[in-house]
């Protein structure tokens, strides 16, 4: 247990459409330790992204228990779980979702002032997190401005911005041509290599390759595990 | 931590420059109407209380059409009466200096009288007019001075021409200028500066009668203004009016009074049509922003930090609209006066018609605070929904908005 940051017990999600109500996860559990690289797969449509969303604290099940380092997110408020995305969790996107009216350093210290890191300290840290990734010249740029690539890398140093363990990026390559999805991949190695927790939902198979464990998911279920190559059951 | 919300509000609003300013006008076309509004009735009002303390608010006037020297004896010999004495006045064309001056006002006056009217007068050139039976002339300043030059234009002997009689029986009557009066001041309801003032008794002699039609009549004090004005009433029935300057600064007052609850609606439909515009761009902003606001809130952003700045958005917009409409309400206010004094340059007159009023628009302070103060206000009460809406936004609804 202690080596769990993240556990799902027998979660359910059901979104209502209209008078119609669609499980999208059916009593999922899942545990994913610290420091570990889990890529996500799955059909369109499985469930990826509501998973994602639960272990992000942007959503509350509908049944069973999300654990975020031991905390169930069930119980905790909108400013908690707030909170909880704020200094715990780092998302990244497939759309990047970069605020366009920003230039890449501020984007970066978007996430420091609800943190209450004072202004100074959000501009070097901004920046150092950005020549992590980027070159220096690319600071003052508008995200516009920036290629795919660029952009995507912007994001991760924005999901870094308040050092968080866990990270969690749906199809983080999905938007990028090959070239891009390499560097970007370099970068989640690199993040893996200091001992964050990365979940993904990936279908690139250059990643997979990287992970620690491959969870399938197929509707709303696990359909099976496969760790370092080799195939365990669900 | 706001002033990092402000900072961020500014950028997302220079980001979005045509509407924010449209909206941003609409704000400051209400502020300076509201600055406008209140600066010229507040500037009216004042104008009318300091003709009444210049002229005295013992002052009544007495409008008849027929007053012979034995009328002015009884008048003098009401109780509370202190003094008075007859004038004349008629409207004619006048040429001074090839220039025709339609519809002028001629007051026929003694000096006592003059002395009794305007109590102090300064000259440009010239002298006052003794009591005398010569077609002397001495003008206001509007008429003697060239504002556009910015130089005297007419001077002390020069002749000027009066149309006398009516009909296919019009004359023209030589007058020599003997004075040119110096600005006056802006009176509200009497225009001394473009009156041209004759001797009472040369009046009566280019008109060829004994009568007068006007006169003016002092108080002992100003709590006998009304008993004597009752008296004049009782005295001549019909055939006179007597008015005292404080009921004509009253009804004036009254007017502007009216006005300005008119103008208070003008000014109150125009900040709802601000504000309606503030909560139309705010909701657009919202509505377009759907995504970025997910971001924010999947960044950790708190629903009260998604509420502070929309708000601060819409608030900034306020401020800043106000701001400009502090510049266009005083730069109007002080051109209203002017405008309406050229529009009503040729139909001017003292007593009779609608005159228009000489007046400075008073700009105060605490009214131009109030205006942003408000400004401010309602851009905030504005903001204050659409905020609310984008606080209370699903994250992964606003994500996946397309
Ligand atoms: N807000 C919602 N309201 C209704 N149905 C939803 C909502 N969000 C997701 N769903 C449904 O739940 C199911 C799972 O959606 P989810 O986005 O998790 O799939 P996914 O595995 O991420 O698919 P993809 O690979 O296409 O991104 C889908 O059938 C989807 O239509
Ligand atoms: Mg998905």
């Amino acid at each position: 247990m202690a080596g769990d940051v993240v556990e799902l017990r027998d979660v359910w999600k059901v979104y209502r459409v209209g008078k119609r109500s669609y499980p999208a996860l059916r009593g999922l559990s899942l545990t994913v330790e610290e420091g570990e690289f889990v890529a996500i797969v799955g059909p369109s449509g499985s469930g990826k992204s509501t998973l994602l969303n639960l272990i992000g604290a942007l959503d509350r099940p509908s049944r069973g228990s999300v654990l975020i380092n031991g905390v169930d997110i069930s119980r905790l408020s909108d400013n908690q779980m707030a909170e909880l995305r704020n200094r715990v969790i780092g998302f990244v996107f497939q759309s990047f979702n970069l605020i366009s009216h920003l230039t890449a350093l501020e984007n970066v210290m978007v996430p420091m002032i609800p943190a209450g890191i004072p202004r100074s300290e959000r501009k070097k840290r901004a920046r150092r997190l950005l020549e992590r990734f980027l070159p220096p010249e690319i600071a003052d740029k508008k995200p516009l401005e920036l290629s795919g690539g660029e952009q995507q890398r912007v994001a991760i140093a924005r999901a870094l911005a308040n050092d968080p363990r866990i990270i969690l990026a749906d199809e983080p390559t999905g938007n990028l041509d090959s070239r891009s999805a390499e560097r970007v991949i370099e970068v989640f190695r690199e993040l893996h290599g200091e001992g964050r927790t990365i979940i993904m939902v990936t279908h690139n198979l250059e990643i997979t390759r990287y992970c620690d464990r491959i969870v399938r998911i197929q509707d709303g279920r696990i359909a099976g595990h496969d760790v370092r190559g080799g195939w365990r059951a669900g | 931590m706001i002033s990092d919300f402000i900072l961020v509000s500014l950028k997302s609003l220079t980001a979005r420059k045509t509407r924010v300013v449209l909206t941003l006008f609409s704000v400051a076309v209400g502020v300076a109407t509201i600055l406008a509004l209140v600066a010229q009735t507040a500037g009216i009002s004042q104008s009318i209380q300091e003709t009444l303390e210049k002229m005295g608010p013992e002052t009544i006037f007495v409008f008849s059409s027929r007053l012979t020297p034995s009328d002015i004896e009884a008048v003098k010999r009401i109780p509370g009466v202190r003094d008075a004495e007859p004038m004349i006045t008629l409207i004619t064309n006048v040429y001074v200096g090839g220039e025709k001056l339609q519809q002028q006002i001629v007051l026929g006056v003694t000096p006592k009288g003059l002395e009794m009217f305007l109590s102090d007068i300064k000259l440009l050139d010239g002298t006052l007019f003794p009591d005398t039976k010569a077609p002397l002339a001495l003008v206001g300043y509007n008429i003697g001075y060239d504002h556009l030059r910015e130089r005297q234009k007419v001077y002390a002997g020069q002749p000027i021409f009066m149309e006398v009689g009516s009909g296919g029986d019009v004359r023209l009557v030589r007058l020599t200028v003997s004075g040119v009066m110096d600005r006056y001041g802006a009176l509200a309801f009497l225009r001394p500066d473009d009156i041209i003032f004759i001797p009472l008794r040369s009046a009566q002699d280019i008109l060829g009668s004994a009568t007068y039609n006007r006169i003016i009549v002092k108080a002992v004090s100003v709590d006998q203004v009304d008993s004597v004005v009752e008296s004049i009433s009782n005295m001549f029935g019909e055939n006179a009016m007597p008015v005292s300057a404080q009921q004509i600064g009253e009804a004036f007052q009254t007017v502007v009074r009216q006005l300005s609850f008119l103008m208070a609606g003008i000014a109150g439909i125009s900040l709802v049509v601000a504000s309606l515009g503030i909560l139309n761009t705010m909701l657009i902003t919202v509505l377009e922003r759907t995504r970025e606001i997910g971001t924010y809130k999947a960044l950790g952003y708190k629903n009260r930090h998604v509420l502070l700045m929309i708000l601060v958005e819409g608030t900034l917009i306020g401020l800043m609209g106000g701001l400009v409409g502090v510049g266009m309400g005083v730069a109007g206010s002080l051109a209203i006066p002017k405008i309406i004094a050229r529009r009503a340059a040729e139909r001017a007159s003292a007593f009779e018609a609608p005159a228009p009023i000489g007046y400075t628009p008073v700009l105060d302070p605490q009214i131009i605070l109030l205006a942003l103060g408000v400004a401010v206000l309602v851009s905030m009460l504005s903001s204050l929904y659409p905020a609310w809406r984008a606080a209370r936004m699903d994250p992964v609804r606003a994500l996946r908005y397309e």
